[in-house]
C-alpha cells in the first residue's frame, strides 16, 4: 500500500524566502522544542528539509542527543510555528544573521522559562542551543521582540492546553 | 539472593561514627540547628558560648535559643532519633534529611540535651542523646523527661520555643569562645540575610546582634547596567534570570547578576581601600552564592566558568533554588556543598557569561573614564584624535596623473546630493548635534551591522566626518579596549576619516552612482570584519547547516 503524507502550510508567505525565527515541537514520547532561525535562501521549507535528514538534521540530532529520542521514536505530528520577520529590516537577509541570533537567544531563554511555569501542564524540554555575541546580551529592542515572538510560540503549542489565558505564570 | 546467615544488625556505634564525621565544620553545626529554629517559625534566635574559666577560654557549652514553635516530649523524641520524618517538612523547609540536629549535635559534642514546650501554660521538658550512653548501652537511647538544671536562667522571658545546648565538646571543637563569636557572627550574617532582611529574623551572638550581610548588595543596585560608572553595584538583567533544572518537576533556578563597585575609581578621593572593605571585593568572594530555600549554602564559588583576576572582583551572581531541585542537585547531609547537572551547567554559562564578559571589559573602561562623569568612554576615546583631525580636508588623488586635487568645495557644491545619498538617520543626526565640531563620531549603531559611514557635520563647514558603530564588534574588541586618546586610536580614527573623505571626495565625481558602490564596499567589509571577529563565539554547530541551506 503506498505510504500518503501530508503537509499543511497556513498562508503563501511559508513557501516565500523570507527571514524567520521557527519553533519545531513534538509532543510524543516527550516535549520537545527546538527553536532556529533562517535567512532568506530557502526559507522555512527549506529549513525543515533540512532538520529532517536523518544524522545530519539538527533537530533530529538534538532530539537523540539531548533526549535519547530516534526519529522512528517520535509518535503523532512533527509540527512547526514561524514568525516572519519581514517587518524587521535588522533582522532579515544573511547580514543581519548575527542579529537574528541574538533574537533566537533570547526566544529560546524565554521559552525555557515558560516550561517551569505554573501555566505549563505538559512539560518540554527546549533542545536548540545558540550563543550571541556579546554586543547583542543587553539588546532591550531583541528582547521585547523576542517575548511577542515567545509568547506567540507557547500560546499556539498544546503545552499548556486551555490554561493559557495569554500571561505565564512563573 | 539475600543470605539468612548474614549479620542483620547495623554495627550501631561505626554508623554513629561516620554521622558525627560528616564534615561539618564549627559554623556549619551550629548553622544547621539553627535552620531548624527556622523551620519551626522562630523570630529570635540567640546563641550563648560558655567559656572555660581558664586562660585559654576555650568554648564550655554551646546554647542555641530560639522562640519558635517548640515541640512536645513525642516530638523532641522524634527530633532526636535518627531520620526524623518528612513528613514534618514543608515544601520550602530548611531541612531534608532528619539528620540535622543528631549529626551537626554530636559533630560538635559528645551530649546533645533539647528543652522544649509548646505553650506557655505546659512545663519546659528535656531530653538528652549522649554519646557515652550510646556507647555503654550499644544502643541508640534518647533519656526523655529529665531534670532540668541550670538551663533555666535560659528560659527566662521565654513563652514558647526551643534550647539546644551542646555540652561536652569534641577537643576539635574546643576554640576560643571570642574567635568563635566572631566567626559565627559573621557567618550567620551572610547564612541567613535573606531571613534577617525579608522576616525580620533577629539573630544574636552572647547577645550581640547580627546584622544582614547580601553578597550582592542587592538593594544597592538601583541603576541600570548600561549605566555603569564603577560607584554603584548594578544589576545586569532587569528581570532575574529563570534558567529550569527539571520542567517534570518545575524545578529552576533563579538566577541575579550584580556587578559591584570598582574601587580604582575612587582612588582620586583616597577611599579605594574603604569601597574594598565596604564591598568585600577579594578573590575569594568573586562568583556564585548559591541559595536554598534563601538560605545561603555555598559562596564565592566559580563553578568552572569564572576566574578569580582583578576584572572579576565584583562579580557576584545569586543563584536560588528551593526543594524542588534537592533530587536534582544533590545536595549535602550538612547543607554546604552541591553539585549541578552538565546541562544545567551549560544553559548557566550560555546565560551568564555575556555578563562575566562584559564585566572583565568594564573594569578598564571605568578606569579610563575615572573622574570624567559627564563624557562617555567613546568621548574619552576619540578626544586627541578629534583635536588632531580638526582641520584634515578631503583630497582625491589621482594614480594616473598622480596628481592631487581638495574636493572640499566639490562637496560642497552637491551638498545636497550628498545628504541624500548618505541619509542619516534622526537620532544619530542628534549624536553629531551633541559632538558638534568633532570629525570622528562614535554611534550607538549603524544600519546593517555597518562599522564605519562617512556623513557632512552639523556645523557651517559641511566637513566630512565619520561615524563609527559602536555595536560593531571591530569597536568593542578592538577599540574599546586601547587606551584613550593613544597613538593606536589617532592612527585608527585617522584611517576611518581619511576613507570616509576619500570616499566622499571620489564619489563627488557622481554621486548617486560611486555611493551605492562605495556603501557596498563597506557592507562587506563590515560584515566580514564581524564575522571574523565574532569568530570564537560563533563556533554554533547548527551555523554549517544553516550555511547549507
Amino acid at each position: 500500500m503506498k505510504q500518503i503524507e501530508q503537509i499543511t502550510i497556513s498562508s503563501p508567505d511559508v513557501g516565500r524566502c523570507n527571514s524567520f525565527i521557527y519553533c519545531l515541537y513534538i509532543t510524543d514520547p516527550e516535549g520537545v522544542v527546538y527553536i532556529g532561525e533562517t535567512g532568506a535562501r530557502n526559507g522555512i521549507l527549506g529549513r525543515l528539509s533540512n532538520h529532517m535528514t536523518k544524522g545530519e538534521g539538527t533537530f533530529i540530532r538534538k532530539c537523540y542527543e539531548r533526549k535519547n529520542i530516534n526519529l522512528d521514536e517520535i509518535n503523532g505530528n512533527i509540527h512547526m510555528i514561524a514568525f516572519n520577520l519581514k517587518e524587521y529590516p535588522d533582522l532579515c537577509g544573511d547580514v543581519n544573521r548575527p542579529n537574528r541570533r541574538a533574537l533566537e537567544y533570547f526566544v529560546q531563554n524565554k521559552l525555557e522559562e515558560y516550561s517551569v511555569a505554573e501555566s505549563t501542564i505538559i512539560p518540554y524540554d527546549v533542545v536548540s542551543w545558540v550563543r550571541i555575541a556579546q554586543r547583542f546580551a543587553l539588546n532591550e529592542n531583541y528582547i521585547r521582540i523576542a517575548e511577542e515572538v515567545a509568547d506567540t510560540f507557547y500560546a499556539k503549542m498544546p503545552f499548556t492546553k486551555n490554561l493559557f489565558s495569554g500571561k505565564v505564570c512563573l | 539472593m539475600y543470605r539468612n546467615d548474614r549479620e542483620v544488625e547495623l554495627p550501631l556505634m561505626r554508623v554513629l561514627t561516620g554521622i558525627r564525621n560528616f564534615g561539618y565544620t564549627f559554623q556549619a553545626a551550629i548553622f544547621d540547628i539553627m535552620d531548624n529554629s527556622i523551620v519551626a517559625g522562630a523570630k529570635r534566635i540567640s546563641v550563648f558560648i560558655e567559656a572555660e574559666e581558664v586562660a585559654t577560654k576555650n568554648m564550655k557549652k554551646i546554647i542555641i535559643v530560639d522562640d519558635g514553635c517548640g515541640m512536645n516530649l513525642d516530638e523532641m523524641y522524634n527530633a532526636l532519633f535518627l531520620g526524623s520524618p518528612t513528613s514534618n517538612y514543608d515544601d520550602n523547609s530548611l531541612s531534608k534529611y532528619g539528620f540535622g540536629l543528631k549529626s551537626a549535635g554530636l559533630s560538635l559534642a559528645n551530649t546533645v540535651a533539647v528543652i522544649s514546650r509548646k505553650n506557655r501554660n505546659e512545663n519546659w521538658k528535656k531530653s538528652v542523646i549522649s554519646w557515652n550512653e550510646f556507647e555503654q548501652m550499644n544502643q541508640y537511647v534518647v533519656d526523655e523527661d529529665v531534670e532540668i538544671g541550670e538551663e533555666e536562667k535560659y528560659l527566662e522571658n521565654l513563652g514558647e520555643g526551643t534550647i539546644v545546648i551542646l555540652e561536652d565538646l569534641l577537643n576539635i571543637n574546643r576554640i576560643n569562645a571570642d574567635k568563635a563569636h566572631v566567626i559565627l557572627k559573621k557567618g550567620a550574617g551572610i547564612t541567613f540575610h535573606r531571613f534577617i532582611e525579608e522576616d525580620k529574623l533577629v539573630i544574636s551572638i552572647n547577645k550581640d546582634e547580627v546584622e544582614a550581610a547580601d553578597p550582592l548588595f542587592c538593594e544597592l543596585s538601583g541603576n541600570e547596567f548600561s549605566k555603569y560608572n564603577g560607584r554603584e553595584p548594578v544589576s545586569f538583567w532587569k528581570k532575574d534570570c529563570i534558567i529550569p533544572i527539571n520542567a517534570e518537576k518545575k524545578a529552576k533556578a533563579v538566577v541575579k547578576a550584580i556587578l559591584l563597585p570598582c574601587p580604582p575609581v575612587y582612588e582620586k578621593e583616597g577611599k579605594k581601600t574603604e569601597i574594598n572593605k565596604k564591598y568585600g571585593l577579594t578573590k575569594q568572594n568573586i562568583g556564585f552564592y548559591i541559595y536554598r530555600n534563601r538560605r545561603l549554602i555555598k559562596q564565592g564559588v566559580t563553578l568552572g566558568l569564572i576566574t578569580r583576576r582583578q576584572e572579576t572582583y565584583p562579580v557576584r551572581i545569586r543563584i536560588d533554588l528551593d526543594s524542588r531541585c534537592d533530587s536534582f542537585i544533590n545536595l549535602d547531609v550538612k547543607k554546604t556543598e552541591l553539585y549541578f547537572t552538565d546541562d544545567f551547567l551549560e544553559k548557566l554559562s550560555e546565560r551568564v557569561m555575556p555578563f562575566i564578559n562584559r564585566a572583565v571589559e568594564l573594569w578598564p573602561e571605568v578606569q579610563k573614564k575615572g573622574g570624567e562623569e559627564n563624557k562617555t568612554v567613546s568621548d574619552l576615546l576619540h578626544d586627541r584624535s578629534n583635536k588632531l583631525l580638526e582641520k584634515i580636508s578631503p583630497v582625491d588623488c589621482d594614480p594616473q596623473t598622480l596628481e592631487i586635487k581638495q574636493v572640499q568645495k566639490e562637496i560642497e557644491t552637491k551638498i545636497e546630493q550628498f545628504k541624500k545619498e548618505y541619509p542619516t538617520e534622526k537620532n544619530i543626526i542628534d549624536e553629531i548635534r551633541k559632538r558638534n565640531g568633532k570629525r570622528v563620531i562614535a554611534v550607538d549603531d549603524l544600519e546593517n551591522g555597518m562599522l564605519w559611514k562617512p556623513s557632512i557635520g552639523d556645523d557651517d563647514s559641511n566637513k566630512v566626518i565619520v561615524l563609527l558603530s559602536r555595536a560593531h564588534p571591530f569597536y568593542t574588541k578592538i577599540y574599546q579596549k586601547l587606551v584613550p586618546g593613544s597613538d593606536a586610536v589617532v592612527v585608527l580614527d585617522a584611517l576611518f576619516l581619511n576613507m570616509a573623505m576619500a570616499e566622499m571626495g571620489i564619489s563627488s565625481l557622481d554621486v548617486s552612482k560611486l555611493a551605492k558602490i562605495f556603501k557596498r564596499l563597506r557592507q562587506s567589509v563590515s560584515y566580514q570584519l564581524s564575522n571574523f571577529i565574532d569568530l570564537k563565539i560563533e563556533s554554533d554547530e547548527e551555523t554549517g547547516v544553516d550555511e547549507a541551506d
